[in-house]
């Protein structure tokens, strides 16, 4: 529902993307960066002006002075988040693609595990953080690292698989009849229909599925302390260091934006049969 | 009378027909806990379920104290998200400048991993101090009688956990809004023009109501975001709430009791989560949520 | 079981009489095999027996049960009780052969992602894959240019169905199920969302192609001087249960043209249609 959803946020009154000329393009350009630097300006004087105590509340300069200050010891961590992020996402990814097409192709299945899967989809799945935790030190305390990629194909999987059984699913009644008409097998409906259709949402899945594995592999490690970006936040935290806490977030939001992005410029290129959106679905 | 009664078999009948799967789902869950867990035979690796009843019967007060605590905070945070999320949503939907200069931020607030700010919305409101609202006795004071009203009590404020919660599920709401306010067709565009309708006007007429069913169906995401916020909260900063629990059961290696504490974590969600969704179902209009 | 025997004989004398679609006692009621209080009768005993050539139309109020008839001439509905059947094969028997029967949905069916040209391949592609088909793709190819040209999308072939309007797309779907020949077309109000003009000059067309291929049409209109136009018979299903109220001979002379509509007799039958039509309300 989001995921057809916010283009309009950046879309002029009149919306015709294809219409818009360039000199709309550089206005609203010139308009975010106008915003933000209203708002940076905005902080730093309400910091100045209320003399702020900048242990809790930092000003920009405070919290660009930090990460300035910290960034060697985040390029060290970030490797570790980045690739249980990554290998994460990737994994759910895959699995909800491959999971979804049995699924969509057997309505008797779907039916039986579908409440499982809602389910699933619905509670704080993140709360297993902890018992993931304690299974994997059992298992190996030296490979504690192996929690934070559970936790990022935990958390991840599930919004993306419903978003791809949705999409596969989500073929109007006419086309679904004209596969009928010419006998078409459930390979040719993937082939010929189904697999496109779905990509918009799978699409859509992939962009809120990438802020969830970052939150599973960074809470993983906010909670079991193994080296990474979550636990120099933990740290941070610690100290109450709200700056470098800032600091922090600012790079992992950078990054999570940066991957946002560049799965909305795919999709806009392959997806050339309809708008893209650049926030997802959850 | 006869028809009547008949309809209702039939309505009943299929009612537990739709509910089946979900029936049998559960079964399936608890025959196959229990299976590992005696294939496994360890209690430290998977607790069985007499274990995990046992353990959390023994801590049944704290339990009941903790979840009230936690779910008056998702009260709260959903209650905030929606409110802000309309709200905003209305904003900045209805003013261009403000949406282009704010679209940078959203974007990022909207993708940056949430869990990293809960510590900051703890110590912001240990630092400027939290508000309560009011106190009423929990549920707990009735269940156990050994307790106190004192204990039992419950606290329903903004503090740093209801908002955090109120943070991460308020863009869906805020989203769909804008979007739907967005969507007004140009006829009732051209409508307005035509009676001469103030903006503000075509908001109160117009927009509003073509936004309504969107933000109803967001719904649905802003409960499940406002108890994963709160949950989220209290295990990575607070030591408040049910959340919490999980992670002292950790500390303490006691594995019956965090089976107990998770599963009691995913049970309420469910059951808060259907509970709100057939609330907002009740009160808008028929079709808005699916 | 009397009544199974009986039907069984009319099958019998269906294939002699070389009977293209056939109709025997056919019930549709949707939602019977659920709870019983929501069950709709959609339509109730149809007999109609369609003649090889022959065009056929259907007539009757919204609702009666027009897509639902020829649906289950398609193969998508089951129906409830009775059997249809196609060249005196039952359409749910696996028997049945595909290629035979083309579609014309009463909205567009066009996938998005495809250009028109590959929309109209589509069951080409599939019935090929399945070994319903076994001609060379450059012979559909070409075929396709012609269907491009005949329905007035010639230099249309490579662009996407968001760029055409909605009567451009339901031409793509009229070529898409022309494209594999099949000897029975089933057409929903194919017509509807077509302008005046554009609609007497389909039609124009559709008897031209008729005529040429010899198909047998079963058509369905709600537009009664559009079924006199084209048919050889009109049949008028009555309102909700669908029943076979009447049906009306048209003895135009063939070939048609512009001026039949201006005939005495088209203007005669086009006026006991409606006043036929005006009976059942
Ligand atoms: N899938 C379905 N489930 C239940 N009832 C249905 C279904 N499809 C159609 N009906 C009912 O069956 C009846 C016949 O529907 P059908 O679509 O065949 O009508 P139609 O004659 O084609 O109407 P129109 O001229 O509006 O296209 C209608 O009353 C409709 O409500
Ligand atoms: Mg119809």
């Amino acid at each position: 529902m989001i995921g057809s959803a916010v283009r309009k946020l950046g879309d002029g009154i009149s919306g015709g993307g294809r219409f818009s000329i360039d000199s709309d393009r550089i206005t609203r350009w010139t308009l975010s960066a106008f915003g933000l630097v209203l708002l940076i300006a905005f902080w730093e004087a309400v910091t100045t002006v209320l003399s702020l105590n900048p242990k809790y509340f930092p000003g920009p300069m405070g919290v660009v002075t930090e990460l300035i200050r910290i960034w060697p010891a985040i390029v060290a961590a970030l490797p570790n988040t980045l690739s249980a992020a990554l290998v994460g996402y990737l994994l759910a990814l895959t699995l909800s693609i491959v999971i979804a097409i049995p699924l969509v192709a057997s309505d008797r299945l779907l039916n039986a595990l579908m409440p499982f899967i809602i389910g699933t989809n619905t509670v704080p799945r993140i709360a297993m953080t902890p018992l993931v935790i304690y299974w994997v030190s059992f298992y190996s305390v030296s490979m504690l690292y192996l929690a934070n990629y559970v936790m990022a194909v935990w958390v991840a999987f599930f919004p993306m698989l419903i978003a791809a059984i949705d999409g596969f699913r989500s073929i109007d009644e006419d086309t679904e009849n004209m596969l009928e008409v010419y006998g078409a097998t459930t390979w040719q409906e993937f082939k010929y229909v189904r697999f496109k259709n779905g990509l918009p949402f799978i699409f859509d899945g992939m962009k809120i599925g990438f802020v969830l594995a970052m939150i599973g592999a960074v809470v993983g490690e906010f909670v079991s302390g193994t080296f990474g970006i979550g636990s120099q936040a933990a740290s941070a935290i610690g100290r109450t260091s709200i700056a470098r806490a800032f600091a922090i977030v600012l790079v992992l939001g950078l990054i999570s934006t940066g991957v946002v992005l560049i799965v909305y410029l795919i999709e806009s290129k392959m997806i050339f049969w309809r708008e893209s959106s650049i926030m997802g679905a959850e | 009378m006869s028809a009547l009664s008949e309809r209702r078999l039939a309505l009943a009948k299929r009612w537990i027909k739709r509910q089946f799967p979900t029936l049998v789902t559960g079964i399936l869950f608890i025959v196959l806990w229990e299976g590992i867990a005696r294939v496994i035979g360890n209690n430290r690796i998977v607790a069985d379920i007499g274990y995990t009843v046992s353990s959390l019967q023994a801590r049944a007060d704290t339990i009941v104290v903790r979840v009230s605590e936690t779910f008056s905070s998702v009260v709260v945070a959903f209650i905030l998200a929606v409110a802000l999320g309309v709200l905003l949503g209305v904003i900045i939907a209805e003013i261009y400048t403000l949406r282009q200069m704010t679209m940078p931020l959203i974007i990022f607030a909207y993708a940056v991993p949430h869990p990293v700010l809960a510590p900051m919305f703890i110590i912001w409101f240990l630092v400027g101090g939290s508000f309560t609202l009011f106190t009423f006795t929990g549920p707990s004071a009735y269940i156990f009688p050994a307790m106190t009203a004192a204990d039992a009590q419950i606290a329903i404020g903004i503090n740093g956990v209801s908002t955090f919660g109120a943070w991460v599920g308020f863009f869906p709401v805020f989203i769909s809004t804008i979007t739907g306010m967005n969507e007004l067709e140009e006829r009732y565009q051209h409508l307005g023009t035509v009676l001469g309708a103030s903006r503000w006007q075509m908001v109160k007429y117009f927009r509003f109501w073509r936004a309504l069913p969107n933000i109803a169906s967001s719904i649905k995401s802003t409960v499940q975001l406002s108890i994963v916020g709160v949950i989220v909260a209290e295990f990575i900063a607070s030591s408040s709430g049910i959340g919490y629990q999980i992670i002292l059961a950790w500390k303490t290696g006691d594995l019956g009791y965090m089976f107990g504490v998770v599963l009691v974590i995913m049970l309420v969600s469910y059951t808060f989560f259907q509970l709100a969704v057939w609330t907002v179902k009740y009160v808008t209009p028929p079709g808005s949520v699916t | 079981m009397n009544n199974k025997i009986e039907q069984q004989s009319r099958t019998d004398d269906t294939e002699s009489v070389d009977y293209t679609i056939s109709f025997d006692s056919v019930d549709k009621v949707y939602g019977a095999d659920t709870v019983a209080e929501e069950s709709v009768v959609a339509l109730e005993d149809i007999d109609l027996d369609v003649e090889r050539g022959e065009f056929v139309s259907v007539v009757g109020p919204s609702g009666c049960g027009k897509t639902t008839l020829l649906h289950m001439a398609a193969g998508i509905l089951d129906a409830t009780d009775g059997s249809v059947q196609i060249n005196g094969v039952d359409v749910q028997s696996p028997q049945h052969e595909r290629k035979e029967v083309g579609l014309v949905f009463q909205h567009p069916v066009a996938l998005e992602w495809r250009t028109v040209r590959k929309n109209i391949m589509l069951p080409v592609q599939i019935l090929t894959e399945n070994g319903a088909i076994d001609k060379d793709m450059s012979y559909y190819e070409d075929r396709a240019d012609e269907l491009l040209s005949l329905v007035g999308l010639e230099g249309f072939g490579d662009s996407y169905p968001n760029e055409l309007s909605g009567g451009m797309q339901q031409r793509v779907t009229i070529s898409q199920s022309l494209i594999y020949n099949p000897s029975v077309l089933l057409m929903d109000e194919p017509f509807g969302s077509l302008d005046a003009m554009t609609k007497d000059e389909l039609n124009l067309e559709l008897l031209r192609i008729w005529r040429e291929t010899e198909k047998t049409i079963l058509f369905i209109t709600h537009d009664l001087d559009e079924a006199v136009f084209l048919s050889d018979r009109v049949v008028v299903l009555s309102p909700r249960p669908g029943e076979v109220a009447d049906v009306i001979d048209i003895d135009l002379d063939r070939p048609r043209d512009e001026d039949t509509r201006g005939t005495t007799r088209f203007v005669e039958l086009s006026a006991e249609l409606h006043k036929h039509f005006k009976s059942l309300q």
